[in-house]
């Protein structure tokens, strides 16, 4: 009787074996028990006698997968075979789902075959069960002993229903697995047309499939262990298998229950297990993931630790963008994936894509349209992939991309945990690589602001060294234009002050001659010593004129003949004489010391004679004119070198009221005079020093002034040793 | 006008004259004519001895130089126009350049007249009469 078990949404097949006393019930599910995939089995209860014997009976879960949301599991019971325990068996087989019959092959067992197999169709029939559509499968058993039936015998003997029989030695395992395989296929297709899944062959086969693939003692990994011995339970009831047929049978329920429930336990506590190390693994994967920065580097990870979590040899994943378009694929040990290339219409790609629920897919139920063919099954077909397992990547309700693992030839389906562990994977892996995207997109543009914000930075530098550099100028500019102005004003001042001091220094002279001239005119019995001091006034200033008019001529020939000094040899004594001659009644009148020192051996310089005269008459006559009464002049002829140059030095120094510091610069201007133009007293033109300069440079060499204000005033002559011809 | 009618005019006869001037000739000459002319004649040789005098003697007339040592005949003639026993002296600038600037400055530090050297003495004895008729009159 299917067992329906909502709670759990599980399904209970009862596979009941049946037979003898010591005809290898136990032994055949021990054996069973030992190459099951303990992924998919329960432990082996066994209620026993003290004697070690089979009380009750035996009781092995076994999990075949899932099937229209329900887990179908199947629960394999032993019955005790001695005759007294009859209510036992009859209670054990209340609701089986088909029956194994373990017949004993030995001679010496023909009559406890036959009698054992006559109690089981009166039990059948007790517990309303149909003989002739009850999946039935018989063992014929210990075929490796001496003097057991030949097949046909016993096929004569027990087997008048045509059944399906196998020859089976349960100490070593032989015809066990075949015996239950055709067991299981027919209960499961029994029980598929209850279910309503007969129509759905390939369904029933996997069903199928995975129970061989359970049991497998060849598969890697698989070999068999030891002989486990059950797990020992004690009995629930205190029933005694030996009282009456309801006692018995209650004691039946109440130990298959609490059996169930020691199963379910352990169960429960595996489950817990696996949760606890796929807890353990989406921990780590997490870890994994979260911890590599890059968009790509998340996506490895994702994939390699998928595809180790599912023990998956090969797969694949396909990056997709905002778009949906294809950012990238990365392939473990496949050079190309159909199956996540393939995204038509009820394709597992686009049922993936659609549902963003991870799928898996059994590979040979794949109709060519979903696959591409070609090179990938060429590969496929080396290592005989059974079974896929699409999962999609998703963040924020758009996905990312497609994980597509593949389950090598040899491994079952992918089971329900690994597949809610993929799932659990990508949502993680999702999120880790929006994650990074976002963050990538942030540093992108941070990088990008960083860039900007450095490249306005050398703008705005830049624009201030140019408005710095345009202020400098406009700052040199300015002092310039200062300057410049400042030279006008000069010059204009001095303009003014010139035309002042020339009308004053020549309408002066005239004023007093116009009016000694008329006097005498006007007034003709002036006595005559009267008359001879207005004439001798006349006489004066007209000197005074000539002399005036003479000394701006000189600088006008000067200052027009710059540069045409006439070299010729001038003896230092002539000159001076001819120079002092007509200074020496000021000299007196002004009791001024002068000395003339000459180097020993400077005789001559060469030269304009006029020039020079006139030169050394200029720099005498300002040194007397600003020197104070009973002052001191010293001149000093001597040879010199200025700037590698042989020069000829005639210092002139006075002891007189100096030049302020102010005023050096301009001494050598043409009609430049220190002091107040309306108080100060003219002294001449103030061309003297200006003809001098332009002598000294007509000779190649220049005039220096210094002066200590209050202290006397130094003028050095020099003139090139050669004559000037250079200059 | 001939040194007769000058001699002739009653309120000039025997009126103060002060020459300020740095040049020893023009103020030989300049006073010489004065006084044959009739009138008392002072010198005074820079800016500060004019202030002195005009101050101590109190002429009628001042013929100032502008261009003397120690003080401008500019500023004199400010001072003379600012005290107020002097401010009824009569002024006479004279300036070696006969420039409308120098009139014009002349003329706003409180001159009566102006004359350019080098000037006629007929000219300046014209109008040392005018400013005295003038002050008479007044």
């Amino acid at each position: 009787m299917v067992q329906f078990d909502n709670q759990y949404r599980q399904v209970k097949l009862k596979i009941v074996y049946y037979g003898p006393a010591l005809g290898g019930k136990t032994t055949s599910l021990q054996y069973i028990h030992r190459i099951t995939d303990p992924q998919r089995r329960t432990k082996l209860y066994a209620l026993n006698t003290a004697s070690d014997r089979t009380l009750f009976f035996d009781l092995l879960g076994i999990d075949l997968g899932r099937i229209r949301g329900y887990r179908l599991t199947l629960q394999l019971y032993t019955v005790p075979g001695q005759v007294q325990y009859n209510a036992t068996r009859r209670a054990v087989l209340a609701g089986a789902d088909a029956v194994v019959f373990v017949a004993d092959s030995q001679r010496s067992q023909a009559s406890a075959n036959r009698e054992s197999f006559a109690n089981l169709f009166d039990n059948l029939a007790a517990n309303n069960l149909d003989p002739d559509s009850l999946p039935l499968v018989l063992q014929y058993n210990k075929r490796d002993l001496p003097d057991v039936f030949g097949r046909a015998e016993l096929e004569a003997e027990l087997n008048r229903l045509g059944r399906p029989a196998y020859d089976t030695v349960a100490t070593t395992g032989d015809g066990i697995i075949e015996a239950f395989a055709a067991v299981t296929e027919a209960t499961v297709r029994s029980v598929g047309e209850r279910l309503g899944i007969a129509s759905q062959p390939e369904a029933v086969r996997r069903l199928i499939d995975n129970v061989r693939l359970a049991m497998d003692p060849l598969l890697p990994g698989r070999q068999p262990g030891s002989v486990e011995a059950p797990t020992v339970l004690r009995p629930a009831s205190a029933a005694t298998h030996l009282g009456g047929d309801e006692l018995v049978a209650e004691a039946v329920r109440a130990n298959v229950a609490m059996t169930d429930l020691n199963a379910q336990l352990d169960r429960l506590s595996q489950e817990l297990a696996r949760r606890v190390s796929q807890l353990r693994a989406v921990a780590e994967f997490t870890r994994a993931v979260t911890l590599t920065g890059a968009p790509e580097e998340v996506a490895r990870a994702f994939l390699e630790r998928l595809l180790v979590e599912l023990g998956a040899p090969c797969g694949s994943l396909v990056l997709l963008g905002a778009g949906g378009e294809l950012l990238e694929v990365q392939r473990r040990g496949l050079a190309d994936d159909p199956l996540a290339r393939a995204g038509g219409e009820g394709s597992p790609a686009a049922l993936v894509r659609d549902s963003r629920q991870p799928y898996a897919v059994h590979i040979p139920d794949l109709e060519p349209s979903q696959i591409l063919a070609s090179p990938w099954l060429e590969e496929m077909s080396g290592i005989e992939l059974q079974s896929g397992l699409m999962v999609p990547l998703v963040a924020h309700d758009q996905l990312l991309g497609l994980a597509t693992a593949y389950a090598g030839a040899g491994r079952a389906a992918f089971t329900e945990e690994e597949i809610e562990l993929a799932g659990v994977f990508a949502g993680v892996a999702g999120t880790a690589l929006d994650g990074a995207r976002s963050w990538r997109q942030l540093e992108d543009m941070n990088r990008s602001l960083e860039q900007r914000v450095h490249e306005r930075t050398r703008e705005l530098a830049q624009a201030l060294e140019r408005q710095r550099s345009l202020a400098d100028q406009l700052e040199v500019r300015n002092a310039q234009l200062e300057e410049a102005n400042r030279q006008l004003q000069e010059l204009d001042r001095l303009k003014g002050d010139l035309l002042h001091r020339v009308a004053h220094e020549l309408n002066t002279p005239v004023t007093s001659i116009r009016t000694a001239a008329r006097i005498l005119s006007k007034y003709s019995e002036l006595p005559a010593e009267k008359a001879a001091r207005f004439v001798g006034i006349i006489q004066q200033d007209t000197e005074r004129l000539t002399g005036l008019i003479a000394s701006a001529l000189e600088a006008a020939v000067l200052g027009v003949a710059a540069g045409a000094a006439d070299a010729r040899v001038v003896g230092i004594t002539e000159l001076f004489k001819k120079v002092l001659a007509p200074l020496r009644g000021e000299l007196g009148d002004r009791a001024i010391n002068l000395q003339v020192r000459v180097a020993s051996g400077l005789a001559q310089l060469r030269g304009d004679a006029a020039q020079l005269e006139a030169a050394v008459r200029a720099v005498l006559k300002n040194a007397i004119e600003f020197n104070r009464p009973g002052g001191s002049i010293t001149v000093t002829v001597r040879p010199v070198r200025r700037d590698g140059g042989a020069f000829v030095e005639i210092r002139v120094e006075d002891s007189g009221v100096g030049i302020p510091a102010d005023d050096l610069p301009h001494v050598c201007d043409a009609f430049w005079q220190g002091g107040n133009v309306l108080t100060d007293k003219p002294r001449g033109l103030g061309l003297g020093l200006a003809v001098a300069r332009r002598v000294a440079r007509n000779h190649g060499g220049d005039l220096e002034v210094t002066s200590v204000g209050g202290s006397g005033t130094s003028v050095s002559l020099l003139f090139a040793a050669g004559g000037g011809e250079a200059a | 006008m001939s040194a007769a009618l000058a001699a002739a005019s009653p309120g000039c006869r025997g009126a103060l004259v002060l020459v300020a001037d740095d040049e020893p000739n023009i103020r030989e000459t300049i006073s010489f004519i004065l006084e044959m002319e009739g009138f008392q004649v002072a010198c005074a040789e820079d800016g500060e001895d004019a202030w002195e005098k005009i101050v101590s003697l109190r002429p009628r007339v001042v013929l100032l130089d502008a261009m003397m040592p120690r003080l401008d005949g500019f500023s004199v003639c400010r001072r003379v126009r600012a005290g107020q026993a002097t401010a009824g002296v009569r002024i006479i600038m004279v300036t070696a350049l006969g420039q409308r600037a120098d009139r014009e400055r002349a003329l706003a530090a409180g001159a009566d007249r102006y004359l350019a050297k080098p000037f006629d003495e007929e000219e300046l004895l014209q109008a040392i009469r005018e400013l005295l008729a003038h002050s008479r009159e007044q």
